[in-house]
């Protein structure tokens, strides 16, 4: 993530997410009806820079709102691997004008 | 015996009686416990009338009160309270137990949680959408604690 990250839920609509590192977020969730999806939409988070799978995990804890206590908590493998390079930002060339047969 | 409604009896109190809710003495057998049960505020209360029925009980008894199998266990690891066991004579009370709490120490898991974005590209700039279901209702304005991979 970085600085210019927000959340919307999986509904569109804005929710309150405070970033609090370069990997940690916390979210302030709306109602959520027992077994439905639920969830946020994290923009502006940087990819990989190359097709390395990603070592570490997501993982995600719901708490109440004084954090005291624990809903749910759970951690899941990486599956994403990138599978496209990323273009240079700059590319030039220079052509030196020489004649075929001269060192 | 007052059990606290965070913990959730998932039958109906009128199935409850006997089947569900046993008792033993000093570690003999359990039988059939209880005759009427009901649902107050903030808690369910058992009453297990046939313990003393068959012969007096001896000072110093171990009673174990059991509700088997139809409860439900807090959805969050709140201490939960309160607890409470009263014993009485066919008159009165004799004595109350109170204060007695329970917390869960495991976090239940999300049945479903999925991490996808959209773009795959080395160094892009994406959106990552992180998709959660778990079994029970939250409230607004639970917390949702997210790490991301580094």
């Amino acid at each position: 993530m970085n600085s210019n990250s927000t959340c919307i839920d999986l509904s569109a609509n804005a929710l309150t997410c405070t970033q609090t590192s370069l990997q940690n977020l916390t979210v302030t969730l709306p109602v959520v009806a027992a077994g439905t999806d639920f969830g946020v939409v994290i923009s502006n988070v940087n990819n990989p820079a190359s097709y390395r799978p990603i070592a570490s995990n997501f993982t995600a804890t719901t708490k109440t709102a004084d954090q005291i206590s624990i809903y749910a908590n759970s951690t899941i493998a990486p599956t994403l691997i990138n599978s496209q390079p990323s273009n240079f930002t700059n590319l030039a060339f220079s052509f030196a004008n020489m004649i075929y047969g001269n060192a | 015996m007052r059990i606290p409604t965070d913990v959730t009896i998932t039958i109906a109190l009128a199935s409850l009686n006997n089947t569900y809710t046993r008792y033993s003495v000093n570690g003999g057998n359990f039988l059939p416990g209880a005759s009427n049960s009901s649902l107050n505020t903030g808690y369910y209360q058992i009453n297990y009338t046939n313990i003393a029925q068959i012969g007096a009980i001896a000072a110093g008894s171990r009673i174990e009160l059991r509700v088997e199998t139809v409860c439900k266990n807090p959805n969050n690891t709140r201490i939960v309270s309160p607890f409470a066991i009263t014993t009485y004579s066919s008159t009165s009370a004799i004595e109350t137990l109170t204060g007695l709490t329970v917390q869960m120490t495991t976090p239940a898991v999300f049945y479903r949680f999925t991490a996808t974005r959209v773009s795959s590209q080395n160094s892009a700039i994406t959106s990552y959408t992180i998709t959660l279901r778990q079994e029970v209702a939250l409230p607004a304005g639970t917390l949702l604690f997210l790490t991301l991979p580094s």
